[in-house]
């Protein structure tokens, strides 16, 4: 072949010396220019530019995104060292990439966790962490400063520190389950630091280089973080829903406060409690107080108070605003807060919640007790849950963890099997502030001045200086304030937890006996937990700790200026709602009301309306041979409830003879002989989305547009189809609008003719355009949220389901649904279980296990959830990655 | 320069690239095209769109799977084709090959012996 390109020749004819430096001059600007170029480049390459990531990382076809893409294609066969590891371990991912840990001992498999949830997750454990504690400005940037000051102000690091603290304190003291904790703890966060060891720049996850987040932005993992997860979970489960009891209190000078106790009752009028028969319920014991008032005080406020003259206060006070005012104000500044955990990904969304039940044998086919848990939670890509399998000679547990926590959270060993829902009780309070001027150095409280406590600490801010942030406590809690009006809070979630200690007993429990002691240790955040085990014992406890309030109930803002909305102490363990071996031989659960109305404790309010558990209940208790297949078509239910109920007013109504129009009536027609069924290919899911929408709306039009500028809250579903049931004529469904008096068949009537006109307005005549699922579709979005990270989304894919269908999924586009899917089955003895969740175990978006679960979780099948005793056992077949840890 | 020497330094480039960065890479062809004097801008483009040809192809030797996953998606990002990444990429090491060509002759002469 020629030469490819001319090769230099030797200049025979010199230039003159002029022409020579002048050359030499051009040749020094064309240099000059293209390091100046290359620089420019560079620089463009490597730097983020208006928002948009560094450049390079799309188009360095080594060290950009390629290095993630070469990242997420694992070797069959690995050895690694892992410092830490008193034996080697072995990790085999099977199929679907789930990794199943054979160590010789439990602190040896947590370690191993660690690493490998950190190498699947890494990204996700320091988002979560760093929205706990109020540290995203760190890697997100100026923005998220003031999110970052509420989210401090919610007191979760105060939690976690306090947790931990007392973690290392009681394993100083000789207790065992303590040392246990702080073992796991620092074994975890030993593994997790191994990993983030082994990272360089490009092997960085995708997400931290699309935020610009360097390599050295990334800290060591501490058990403090850990102890954040469960921080960040219960803030996601308890904080989201405080807002309501504000509202509620404003709307009574809209309403009057009779119209507001029919609206809004402490007790759902349908009521479902978990297990209401007597037989099998563990009564609830005499009033015990665990703590004293002042013990409780003293845990938030490390500041002892003197009495003396100067801190009392004079009796003349500042005038008081009008108490609706200060409500309007209170709304403003819980409205913030919630803005802020939006940020984090701590949304309140419909379709948040949670189902399980379980079975004796005496209404199954195998008469050997079965077990059922989804929980409903965001769906985010990577998923909230990470599955695993860990084998030690102490135990062989498998379930799903979130990444960040060292165990199984919901699972299955060789024993038992559980899986909780979230209770939703009332468990975190606000107190109205009077400080004495504008420094906030002291607070009003019984008739005294108290000093603030006050805690300055840095906000790293990316790309910018530090910001100084001064949080304020007081003996209730962290406050938060915002103008010129001051909430304390005071949440269970700032209490030491043990919530560690009860999963490490959860995952080793072989019995009822040794499960109920780790479920005393369960705190926060409240959880409804499901038990079965292989002595046919099925149970369900409402697990965490209730506050018992001065004034009896935790509703509103308490003034704390007094003790009136004090915490005097916890429902007694014993006296929590709990329900063993019932003789119906079910129980559920599904965020409704646990208890019945004469339940000695105030629990809560605000409760998930009926229909979920209405629907569980009547599958469990009319079916007596239920085998598991039974159970995963039950979580996969889209029977709406709410037109069951509404059947037959709809009928009754008149509205089918009065549409002239054919494809109209032909609609209608189809809709009031409809079966309830919300799947994708129904038809009538969509009109009566339509006429639920109208009724709720026309039926409540009694409610302002606006309460000091948010929407108001609208009564729960049951409320609304209670009136329908019982109170056809009351004075609701009168519409305010016209002058004829009203009654709900009316406004049944004109709802179903108005969502008629809708549905041919908006989706045409053609039948086959009302599909369910042509409009009705759900997406699993990012953790960032963002829309500017929509390719990392999945979906939006066509849904079935229907808001409060025990497979939820509300709207019209749905966020929130069955998390994870487990159906656990004793027939063979030992619990076997099928299970699924909408992602995958990797957090890579370029790995094949990023999304490898989507389509089997969106068609409803669940995988055999493999459990070999021995890394002996494990079929060769199964294994797609073979780890050797060493020491 | 004789096609294999090219072939050499795109080869040398591609290393360099994967151990210390594309912009450390551009010393090969700025060292290259210091030794030529006809057309050096298109010696040192051709030696790093090589260089980058090789590491992109092996890429998808190393991480075929992923590959395919990560075009579209990076692509999503900007609303793009998932091919216009690669041509992207490719543009890009054309210029800085160009630039390192340019440079790498423009030294020579600006170090070249008075005579």
């Amino acid at each position: 072949m020629n030469d490819f390109v001319q090769s230099s020749s030797p200049q025979h004819d010199s230039p003159p010396p002029r022409a020579r430096s002048h050359e030499r001059l051009r040749a020094a600007v064309r240099a000059a220019v293209c390091v100046v170029l290359l620089g420019s480049v560079m620089w463009l390459l490597r730097n983020p530019l208006g928002g948009l990531p560094p450049l390079g990382l799309f188009v360095d076809v080594w060290h950009g995104a390629y290095s993630n893409a070469r990242a997420a294609d694992e070797p069959a066969k690995e050895e690694l060292s892992l410092q830490g590891l008193s034996a080697p371990v072995k990790v085999y991912r099977d199929e679907r990439g789930v990794p199943h840990i054979f160590a010789q001992n439990d602190r040896d498999a947590v370690l191993t966790v660690g690493y490998l949830t950190a190498k699947d997750r890494l990204f996700q454990m320091e988002f979560q962490t760093r929205a706990a504690a109020g540290r995203l400005s760190e890697i997100i940037g100026e923005a998220m400063v003031e999110n970052d000051k509420y989210l401090r102000r919610t007191g979760m690091m105060l939690g976690a520190e306090r947790s931990w603290a007392q973690i290392l304190d009681r394993a100083a003291k000789g207790s065992t389950s303590a040392t246990v904790g702080k073992t796991m703890l620092e074994a975890y966060s030993q593994g997790v630091n191994a990993y983030i060891a082994s990272l360089g720049e490009p092997e960085m996850p995708f997400e931290f280089r699309l935020l610009g987040v360097k390599r050295a932005d990334i800290e060591a993992w501490t058990p403090l973080k850990t102890l954040l997860i469960n921080q960040l979970m219960a803030l996601d489960l308890a904080f989201t829903i405080q807002t309501t009891d504000v509202k509620i209190a404003l709307l009574e000078t809209v309403l009057g406060a009779d119209a507001v106790a029919e609206l809004y009752p402490d007790h759902s009028p349908m009521p479902l409690p978990h297990n209401p028969e007597p037989k099998g319920v563990m009564r609830p014991a005499s009033v015990v107080y665990t703590r004293s008032t002042e013990a409780l005080a003293r845990s938030f406020h490390d500041v002892q108070t003197p009495h003396d003259a100067q801190n009392t206060i004079p009796q003349t006070t500042s005038r008081q605003k009008s108490e609706d005012v200060q409500l309007a104000e209170h709304l403003r500044v819980l409205s913030r807060i919630e803005a802020a955990l939006a940020a984090a990904g701590c949304e309140q969304s419909e379709g948040k919640g949670s189902n399980n039940w379980v079975v004796a044998g005496a209404r199954t086919q195998s008469g050997k007790p079965l077990l059922a848990g989804d929980p409903h939670l965001n769906l985010s890509m990577p998923s909230i849950w990470y599955e695993l399998h860990i084998v030690t000679p102490a135990m062989n547990v498998y379930g799903v963890t979130i990444p960040g926590a060292p165990l199984v959270i919901i699972g299955f060993n060789d024993a038992v099997a559980w899986s909780p829902t979230n209770t939703g009780a009332d468990v975190l309070d606000f107190y109205s502030i009077t400080f004495d001027g504008t420094q906030q150095q002291r607070y009003r409280h019984n008739g005294e001045w108290k000093p603030v406590r006050e805690e300055i600490r840095p906000i790293r801010v990316k790309g910018k200086p530090d910001v100084l942030d001064t949080m304020r406590f007081t003996h209730w809690g962290p406050v938060i304030t915002q103008h010129k009006q001051t909430l304390a809070i005071r949440w269970t979630a700032h209490e030491a937890s043990s919530i560690i200690e009860a999963i490490w007993g959860f995952n080793h429990a072989r019995n009822w006996q040794e499960c109920s002691e780790a479920q005393r240790k369960w705190d926060v955040p409240a959880q409804n937990i499901v038990y079965a085990d292989r002595d046919g014992n099925i149970a369900l406890r409402s697990c965490g700790v209730y506050p018992i309030r001065q004034k009896g109930h935790g509703r509103g803002i308490h003034n704390g200026s007094t003790d009136e909305g004090a915490w005097t102490g916890y429902v007694p363990f014993d006296s929590v709602p709990a329900s063993l071996n019932p003789e119906r031989g079910w129980l559920q659960s599904a965020n409704q009301e646990p208890v019945p109305p004469d339940y000695p404790y105030y629990l809560g309010y605000n409760w998930t309306n009926p229909w979920r558990a209405m629907r569980i209940s009547e599958v469990l208790a009319t079916t007596s041979t239920l085998k598991a297949a039974d159970m995963q078509a039950l979580q996969l239910d889209v029977q709406v409830q709410q037109f069951r109920q509404m059947q037959p007013l709809m009928k009754a109504c008149g509205a089918l003879e009065r549409v002239a129009d054919s494809t109209k009536h032909r609609a209608l027609k189809h809709l009031l002989a409809w079966n309830g069924v919300a799947s994708q290919e129904s038809k009538e899911t969509l009109l009566f989305k339509l006429f639920w929408d109208t009724f709720t709306r026309r039926v409540w039009d009694e409610l302002p547009d606006s309460l000091a500028g948010e929407v108001p809250p609208v009564p729960s579903q049951d409320v609304l189809v209670n009136l329908v049931l019982h109170k056809p004529d009351a004075v609701w469904f009168d519409a305010q609008h016209t002058p004829e008096r009203e009654h709900a068949a009316m406004i049944c009537q004109r709802a179903l003719l108005e969502a008629l006109d809708s549905l041919v307005a908006k989706y045409g005549t053609n039948a086959e355009n009302w599909k369910w699922g042509r409009h009705h579709t759900i997406v699993l979005r990012h953790l960032l949220r963002s829309s500017a990270v929509k390719p990392l989304w999945r979906g939006p894919y066509p849904f079935q389901g229907f808001s409060s269908t025990v497979l939820p999924a509300g709207g019209m586009q749905s966020t929130h649904s069955a998390s994870w899917r487990m159906v656990a089955d004793f027939a063979r003895g030992k619990p076997e279980a099928r299970g699924v969740f909408p992602g995958g175990p990797s957090g890579n978006p370029f790995s094949k296990w990023y999304d490898s679960q989507v389509q089997d979780w969106l068609a409803g099948r669940l995988y055999t959830l493999y459990k070999p005793a021995s890394a002996q056992e494990f079929s060769s077949g199964k294994v797609s990655q073979e780890l050797i840890f060493k020491p | 320069m004789k096609w294999w020497l090219v072939l050499f330094a795109g080869l040398a480039s591609s290393g360099l690239h994967a151990l210390v960065g594309w912009e450390l890479a551009l010393i090969v062809p700025v060292c290259c095209t210091f030794f030529v004097t006809e057309r050096a801008w298109l010696q040192g483009l051709v030696i790093t769109v090589f260089a980058w040809c090789v590491l992109m192809l092996a890429n998808y030797v190393l991480a075929p799977e992923p590959m395919v996953r990560l075009l579209p998606t990076l692509a999503g990002f900007i609303n793009a084709p998932a091919a216009l990444l690669p041509v992207a990429s490719m543009l890009l090491a054309a210029l800085v090959g160009t630039l390192a060509g340019v440079l790498g002759a423009s030294l020579r002469q600006l170090l070249a012996r008075q005579g």
